[in-house]
């Protein structure tokens, strides 16, 4: 008798073969964005226990997650949820939903499958930044800095940046009841007091916002030989720096991470710099 | 990160044959999912002016007009005097879908639900309660913040006053 019957490649189940096969790029993806889907399971906990054996699975049988109709089936797991809690959901779920959709289709041909998935992933992420940019250009109180004075007198994540611009957190919290009084009557007006500096540093923090967006959007669009090709990675991680420091979306960090190391076919600095950006979302959403 | 170990093994061929056979017309799937989603949003933030915020719109802090900034004003005729209403907790999921998606339609719904409580009169305001009396003629009314240049207004979104 020779040690050779106790061999891991003896047994039906290897764990050296499966975490072989989890470091893959193919069992990257697959993994991360399984355990993506545990995170935005805070929209509809039903789906929390689902997507943590769905991930368990990616990570401990990655050939069985290899099959596509499996990701069908999440897929429709999803739109099960959007249906049934349409109120509790927000973007990044419908970006997590169709990238679902694109794994599964990439799934169908794996010998190509980080080409496909990328191929995918470059369309959502244009018609995700692109979609933003429309609404920003077309609000009217976006580019004059108003939208995001008013967000972030309601919303305490964004004090930060509004101080950055000059604006002090004792006048947000003057301005809270005054605001609240005139949208709660006929004829009140108010006006946003602002210093020159603060004035055009939320101008210039809307137009930047907007340029970015539109160029992450274009960049995505574009051929992989187009020179903007090479800009995609720092500029969605650059949105995601800015983005998370203030409001730490933590699935939609993870999400964007995840579809952009795709897209980058895993290279190894792109990896490296979504990680940080997902650190960064991390260290914010631990100190809010 | 290591290569690739496997391509493509006979019984992985075999998973979905009648899907891939489909690859071609299945790779636009993903971009119309997530197309559609956003159409729906974008159609339901113009006509029924849903929130920017919430949804598949990716409008996120784009306008001063969002659920969190907006307000639900109910008013009614009490004793002979028109009173601010204090909402019962029962109503919250009411209110905030009232926020999210505003139409004359539910506000009525409101301004009826209201009438099945009893009231009192506390501090210039009534509330329910269970010693009060039944009343009629709630209004309700939906409004959102406006923005000229850096001077904020409001609108009305919707309205209805329950007979």
């Amino acid at each position: 008798m020779t040690a050779a019957s106790s061999s891991p490649v003896s047994l039906p189940w290897s764990v050296a073969a499966a975490m072989k096969q989890v470091r893959t790029p193919i069992g990257c993806v697959l993994m991360i964005t399984a355990g993506t889907g545990i995170f935005m399971g805070a929209h509809w906990s039903p789906l929390v226990p689902l997507m943590l054996a769905f991930y368990l699975v990616t990570l401990l049988a990655p050939s069985a997650a290899r099959n596509s109709l499996i990701w069908f089936a999440i897929a429709g797991a999803w739109v099960a949820a959007v249906m049934i809690q349409p109120s509790a959901m927000e973007d990044h779920v419908y970006l997590y939903l169709a990238w679902l959709v694109a794994i599964a289709v990439g799934l169908l041909d794996r010998d190509n499958f980080l080409d496909e998935a990328g191929r995918q992933g470059r369309y959502l992420l244009a018609l995700l930044f692109a979609t933003a940019t429309i609404w920003k250009l077309t609000s009217g109180s976006f580019i004059s800095g108003a939208a995001l004075w008013t967000s972030g007198l309601l919303d305490d994540r964004m004090t930060p940046l509004l101080n950055l611009a000059g604006i002090s957190s004792e006048s947000l919290t003057d301005a809270r009841p005054q605001v609240t009084a005139v949208v709660a009557s006929d004829g009140e007006t108010f006006d946003i007091s602002l210093s020159s500096y603060s004035s055009i540093a939320l101008t210039l923090l809307a137009l930047g916002t907007i340029a970015l967006e539109a160029l992450i959007a274009v960049s995505y669009a574009a051929p992989d030989t187009s020179r903007l090709a090479k800009l995609r990675a720092p500029l969605l991680v650059g949105f995601g720096f800015v983005t998370y420091a203030i409001v730490p979306v933590l699935p939609f960090a993870l999400l964007l991470a995840v579809i952009g190391c795709t897209i980058a076919r895993f290279e190894r600095r792109t990896v490296l710099a979504f990680v940080t950006m997902v650190l960064v979302a991390i260290v914010r959403f631990a100190t809010l | 990160m290591s290569a690739e170990p496997a391509a493509n093994s006979a019984a992985d061929r075999a998973a979905a044959p009648r899907l891939r056979s489909h690859l071609a017309s299945l790779r636009a799937l993903p971009i119309l999912v997530l197309l559609v989603a956003i159409a729906a949003q974008a159609t339901l933030m113009t006509s029924v002016n849903a929130d920017r915020q919430a949804g598949s719109g990716f409008a996120m802090f784009s306008s001063v007009d969002f659920a969190g900034s907006r307000s639900v004003v109910v008013t009614a005729t009490y004793n002979g005097d028109v009173v601010e209403v204090r909402l019962p907790i029962s109503t919250t999921d009411q209110v905030d879908g009232l926020l999210r998606s505003p139409t004359d339609d539910s506000a009525a719904q409101l301004a009826r639900d209201l009438g099945e409580f009893e009231w009192v009169e506390q501090d210039g305001r009534i509330r329910a309660n269970a010693d009060g009396t039944n009343i009629a003629g709630f209004s309700v009314t939906v409004r959102r913040l406006t923005a000229d240049g850096h001077e904020l207004g409001s609108e009305v979104l919707a309205h209805a006053v329950a007979p």
